[in-house]
Protein backbone atom coordinates (compact mmCIF):
# COMPACT_ATOMS: atom_id res chain seq x y z
CA UNK A 1 0.00 0.00 0.00
CA UNK A 2 1.37 3.28 -0.92
CA UNK A 3 1.17 6.34 -2.43
CA UNK A 4 2.11 4.67 -6.27
CA UNK A 5 -0.85 2.51 -5.58
CA UNK A 6 -3.08 5.02 -4.62
CA UNK A 7 -2.16 7.07 -8.10
CA UNK A 8 -2.62 4.19 -10.35
CA UNK A 9 -5.90 3.56 -8.53
CA UNK A 10 -6.97 7.49 -10.05
CA UNK A 11 -5.05 6.32 -12.98
CA UNK A 12 -7.22 3.03 -13.70
CA UNK A 13 -10.39 5.30 -12.95
CA UNK A 14 -9.29 7.78 -15.48
CA UNK A 15 -9.37 4.71 -18.08
CA UNK A 16 -12.46 3.68 -17.57
CA UNK A 17 -12.85 6.93 -19.18
CA UNK A 18 -12.15 6.07 -22.44
CA UNK A 19 -9.59 9.15 -23.08
CA UNK A 20 -7.44 7.47 -25.72
CA UNK A 21 -3.70 7.01 -24.09
CA UNK A 22 -2.05 8.73 -26.82
CA UNK A 23 -3.94 12.13 -25.75
CA UNK A 24 -3.01 11.87 -22.22
CA UNK A 25 -0.15 13.78 -20.61
CA UNK A 26 1.12 11.99 -17.62
CA UNK A 27 3.78 13.74 -15.18
CA UNK A 28 7.35 13.56 -16.21
CA UNK A 29 6.92 11.92 -18.70
CA UNK A 30 7.68 13.34 -22.97
CA UNK A 31 4.16 14.14 -24.69
CA UNK A 32 3.82 15.45 -27.62
CA UNK A 33 -0.19 16.33 -29.04
CA UNK A 34 -1.18 14.49 -31.92
CA UNK A 35 -1.55 16.64 -35.15
CA UNK A 36 -3.16 19.85 -34.51
CA UNK A 37 -6.95 20.17 -35.93
CA UNK A 38 -9.86 21.95 -35.01
CA UNK A 39 -10.45 18.53 -33.20
CA UNK A 40 -7.37 18.18 -31.32
CA UNK A 41 -7.49 17.80 -27.72
CA UNK A 42 -5.16 16.16 -24.86
CA UNK A 43 -5.65 16.46 -21.11
CA UNK A 44 -2.60 16.23 -18.35
CA UNK A 45 -2.71 14.39 -15.43
CA UNK A 46 -0.86 15.26 -12.31
CA UNK A 47 -1.11 13.67 -8.75
CA UNK A 48 -1.16 15.76 -5.62
CA UNK A 49 -1.40 13.81 -2.16
CA UNK A 50 -2.04 16.37 0.34
CA UNK A 51 -2.75 15.46 3.97
CA UNK A 52 -2.09 12.50 5.94
CA UNK A 53 -3.53 11.89 9.53
CA UNK A 54 -3.36 8.58 11.06
CA UNK A 55 -7.31 6.78 11.38
CA UNK A 56 -6.84 5.29 14.81
CA UNK A 57 -4.19 5.33 18.01
CA UNK A 58 -1.97 2.60 17.36
CA UNK A 59 0.72 1.97 14.65
CA UNK A 60 -1.31 -0.89 13.68
CA UNK A 61 -3.84 1.60 11.92
CA UNK A 62 -4.30 2.88 9.24
CA UNK A 63 -3.44 6.00 8.05
CA UNK A 64 -6.32 8.74 6.21
CA UNK A 65 -4.77 10.30 3.07
CA UNK A 66 -6.52 13.26 1.38
CA UNK A 67 -5.05 14.63 -1.66
CA UNK A 68 -6.67 15.50 -5.05
CA UNK A 69 -5.58 15.12 -8.78
CA UNK A 70 -5.81 17.76 -11.44
CA UNK A 71 -6.76 17.11 -14.99
CA UNK A 72 -6.43 19.65 -17.17
CA UNK A 73 -7.73 19.43 -20.36
CA UNK A 74 -6.67 21.19 -23.55
CA UNK A 75 -8.42 21.95 -26.75
CA UNK A 76 -7.45 23.96 -30.00
CA UNK A 77 -7.53 27.25 -29.42
CA UNK A 78 -9.86 29.07 -31.62
CA UNK A 79 -11.62 26.38 -33.36
CA UNK A 80 -14.47 26.19 -34.75
CA UNK A 81 -16.69 24.15 -31.48
CA UNK A 82 -17.65 27.03 -29.32
CA UNK A 83 -15.58 25.22 -26.42
CA UNK A 84 -18.06 22.50 -26.61
CA UNK A 85 -15.37 19.89 -27.42
CA UNK A 86 -13.27 20.95 -23.93
CA UNK A 87 -17.05 20.52 -22.06
CA UNK A 88 -17.31 17.32 -23.70
CA UNK A 89 -14.07 16.36 -22.50
CA UNK A 90 -14.99 17.62 -18.56
CA UNK A 91 -18.03 15.47 -18.85
CA UNK A 92 -16.39 12.40 -20.23
CA UNK A 93 -13.65 12.73 -17.43
CA UNK A 94 -16.80 13.48 -14.58
CA UNK A 95 -18.72 10.18 -15.20
CA UNK A 96 -15.03 8.87 -14.50
CA UNK A 97 -15.21 10.61 -11.33
CA UNK A 98 -18.18 10.99 -9.48
CA UNK A 99 -18.95 11.23 -6.11
CA UNK A 100 -18.67 8.36 -4.11
CA UNK A 101 -17.11 5.77 -6.62
CA UNK A 102 -14.31 3.76 -5.33
CA UNK A 103 -11.32 2.23 -6.97
CA UNK A 104 -8.38 0.18 -6.26
CA UNK A 105 -4.86 -1.18 -7.50
CA UNK A 106 -2.70 -3.74 -5.39
CA UNK A 107 -5.60 -3.87 -3.08
CA UNK A 108 -5.30 -0.13 -2.18
CA UNK A 109 -8.89 1.17 -1.87
CA UNK A 110 -9.36 5.22 -3.23
CA UNK A 111 -13.21 7.35 -2.65
CA UNK A 112 -13.61 9.94 -5.01
CA UNK A 113 -14.91 12.68 -2.72
CA UNK A 114 -15.72 15.45 -4.79
CA UNK A 115 -14.58 17.78 -7.93
CA UNK A 116 -13.98 21.43 -9.18
CA UNK A 117 -13.93 22.97 -11.96
CA UNK A 118 -10.84 25.23 -13.09
CA UNK A 119 -12.13 27.49 -15.89
CA UNK A 120 -10.66 27.27 -19.29
CA UNK A 121 -8.52 30.47 -20.63
CA UNK A 122 -6.16 30.93 -23.57
CA UNK A 123 -2.56 29.22 -22.64
CA UNK A 124 -0.28 29.73 -25.81
CA UNK A 125 -2.23 27.92 -28.50
CA UNK A 126 -4.28 25.85 -26.45
CA UNK A 127 -7.35 26.24 -24.86
CA UNK A 128 -7.31 25.40 -21.19
CA UNK A 129 -8.76 24.33 -18.32
CA UNK A 130 -9.52 21.38 -16.07
CA UNK A 131 -10.79 19.53 -12.94
CA UNK A 132 -9.60 19.10 -9.30
CA UNK A 133 -10.96 15.80 -8.17
CA UNK A 134 -10.48 15.22 -4.36
CA UNK A 135 -9.82 11.76 -2.95
CA UNK A 136 -9.77 10.17 0.46
CA UNK A 137 -7.55 6.85 0.84
CA UNK A 138 -6.94 5.14 3.93
CA UNK A 139 -3.38 3.41 4.07
CA UNK A 140 -1.24 0.69 6.01
CA UNK A 141 1.16 2.74 8.13
CA UNK A 142 3.69 0.11 8.72
CA UNK B 1 5.25 12.08 29.17
CA UNK B 2 1.51 11.37 27.78
CA UNK B 3 0.90 11.29 24.43
CA UNK B 4 -1.70 12.21 22.00
CA UNK B 5 -2.34 8.57 21.80
CA UNK B 6 -2.36 7.20 25.22
CA UNK B 7 -5.58 5.89 26.67
CA UNK B 8 -6.08 2.86 24.38
CA UNK B 9 -8.57 0.35 24.11
CA UNK B 10 -7.46 -3.79 23.69
CA UNK B 11 -9.33 -6.68 23.90
CA UNK B 12 -8.02 -8.88 25.75
CA UNK B 13 -5.48 -9.40 29.12
CA UNK B 14 -2.86 -10.67 30.84
CA UNK B 15 -0.38 -9.95 27.95
CA UNK B 16 -2.21 -10.89 25.22
CA UNK B 17 -4.13 -7.70 24.13
CA UNK B 18 -5.16 -7.25 20.61
CA UNK B 19 -5.66 -3.75 19.00
CA UNK B 20 -8.57 -3.04 18.45
CA UNK B 21 -8.48 -0.64 15.07
CA UNK B 22 -10.09 2.89 14.45
CA UNK B 23 -9.88 4.35 17.80
CA UNK B 24 -10.15 7.56 17.81
CA UNK B 25 -10.83 10.04 21.22
CA UNK B 26 -11.96 8.33 24.28
CA UNK B 27 -13.30 9.27 28.15
CA UNK B 28 -12.09 7.17 30.72
CA UNK B 29 -14.65 7.37 33.87
CA UNK B 30 -14.08 5.93 37.29
CA UNK B 31 -17.62 5.01 39.12
CA UNK B 32 -17.81 4.18 42.65
CA UNK B 33 -19.19 6.46 45.61
CA UNK B 34 -18.37 6.22 49.41
CA UNK B 35 -20.43 4.76 51.66
CA UNK B 36 -21.48 7.02 54.61
CA UNK B 37 -21.00 6.13 57.91
CA UNK B 38 -21.89 8.89 60.20
CA UNK B 39 -23.87 8.67 63.23
CA UNK B 40 -24.28 10.32 66.80
CA UNK B 41 -20.76 9.82 67.87
CA UNK B 42 -19.48 11.57 64.42
CA UNK B 43 -20.10 14.73 66.50
CA UNK B 44 -22.05 16.32 63.59
CA UNK B 45 -19.20 15.84 61.04
CA UNK B 46 -20.13 13.24 57.99
CA UNK B 47 -18.04 10.36 58.06
CA UNK B 48 -17.44 7.48 55.13
CA UNK B 49 -16.40 3.50 55.80
CA UNK B 50 -12.53 3.69 54.73
CA UNK B 51 -11.06 1.71 52.61
CA UNK B 52 -14.17 0.92 50.68
CA UNK B 53 -16.15 2.29 47.38
CA UNK B 54 -19.23 1.09 46.74
CA UNK B 55 -20.29 0.63 42.95
CA UNK B 56 -16.86 0.21 41.57
CA UNK B 57 -16.78 0.40 37.84
CA UNK B 58 -14.49 1.72 35.16
CA UNK B 59 -16.49 3.16 32.16
CA UNK B 60 -14.70 4.04 29.00
CA UNK B 61 -17.08 5.62 26.08
CA UNK B 62 -14.72 5.55 22.93
CA UNK B 63 -15.17 6.48 19.29
CA UNK B 64 -14.28 4.77 16.07
CA UNK B 65 -13.64 4.60 12.76
CA UNK B 66 -15.81 2.42 11.69
CA UNK B 67 -13.94 -0.57 9.42
CA UNK B 68 -14.69 -4.02 8.73
CA UNK B 69 -11.93 -5.32 11.05
CA UNK B 70 -12.00 -8.29 13.64
CA UNK B 71 -11.84 -6.07 16.48
CA UNK B 72 -14.34 -4.33 16.21
CA UNK B 73 -16.69 -6.80 14.21
CA UNK B 74 -16.06 -8.44 17.97
CA UNK B 75 -17.46 -5.72 19.75
CA UNK B 76 -20.43 -5.04 17.22
CA UNK B 77 -21.37 -8.88 17.93
CA UNK B 78 -20.94 -8.67 21.81
CA UNK B 79 -23.08 -5.36 21.82
CA UNK B 80 -25.74 -7.82 19.98
CA UNK B 81 -25.89 -10.29 22.76
CA UNK B 82 -24.48 -8.87 25.46
CA UNK B 83 -22.05 -11.07 25.92
CA UNK B 84 -18.95 -9.48 28.17
CA UNK B 85 -15.41 -9.80 27.15
CA UNK B 86 -12.24 -9.27 28.64
CA UNK B 87 -10.69 -5.90 27.69
CA UNK B 88 -7.84 -3.68 28.83
CA UNK B 89 -7.47 0.20 28.85
CA UNK B 90 -3.63 1.58 28.78
CA UNK B 91 -3.10 5.47 29.78
CA UNK B 92 0.15 4.95 28.40
CA UNK B 93 1.07 7.21 31.61
CA UNK B 94 3.80 5.56 33.72
CA UNK B 95 1.88 1.60 32.90
CA UNK B 96 -1.36 2.62 34.74
CA UNK B 97 -3.85 0.34 33.47
CA UNK B 98 -7.63 -1.48 34.11
CA UNK B 99 -8.13 -4.49 32.53
CA UNK B 100 -11.35 -7.26 32.94
CA UNK B 101 -14.72 -8.41 32.19
CA UNK B 102 -16.55 -5.46 30.26
CA UNK B 103 -20.12 -5.49 29.02
CA UNK B 104 -20.22 -3.26 25.95
CA UNK B 105 -23.41 -1.04 24.85
CA UNK B 106 -24.72 2.37 23.78
CA UNK B 107 -23.69 2.17 20.32
CA UNK B 108 -24.44 5.22 18.17
CA UNK B 109 -23.34 5.42 14.58
CA UNK B 110 -22.94 8.50 12.43
CA UNK B 111 -22.56 8.47 9.45
CA UNK B 112 -21.95 11.99 7.43
CA UNK B 113 -22.05 12.68 4.03
CA UNK B 114 -19.13 11.86 2.40
CA UNK B 115 -17.51 11.11 5.07
CA UNK B 116 -16.19 8.63 6.86
CA UNK B 117 -18.52 6.41 9.25
CA UNK B 118 -18.37 5.99 13.28
CA UNK B 119 -18.81 4.24 15.96
CA UNK B 120 -19.44 5.35 19.91
CA UNK B 121 -19.58 2.74 22.08
CA UNK B 122 -19.43 2.41 25.86
CA UNK B 123 -17.05 -0.28 27.73
CA UNK B 124 -18.43 -1.19 31.17
CA UNK B 125 -16.68 -3.15 33.76
CA UNK B 126 -18.66 -5.83 35.16
CA UNK B 127 -17.33 -7.72 38.32
CA UNK B 128 -13.41 -7.18 40.05
CA UNK B 129 -10.95 -5.79 37.53
CA UNK B 130 -7.13 -5.38 37.81
CA UNK B 131 -5.70 -2.32 38.07
CA UNK B 132 -2.38 -1.07 37.57
CA UNK B 133 -0.53 2.26 39.13
CA UNK B 134 1.34 4.11 37.30
CA UNK B 135 5.14 3.93 38.44
CA UNK B 136 7.60 6.55 37.90
CA UNK B 137 10.66 5.70 36.06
Amino acid sequence: MSDSDIRDAMVGLLNTAGIPVANISFENKPFDPDDRSDSSYYIAFYFMPSTEDSAGKTLNDDSEQLGSIQISVFTNLNSDYYGTKYLETIDTIKGAFLTGVEASYNGQAVTILDSSNISPSDSESWYQGGLTINYRAFKKRV
Amino acid sequence: MAGSNDYVIKAGTGGSEVDILGQLDGTLTINGAPVETTNKSSGGYIEYLDAFMAGKQVQFAGNFNLINEAGQNTIKGDIESGVQAEYTIETGVGGESWSGKFVVSGRSDGAPLNGVPTMAVTFMSSGIYTYTAPTVV
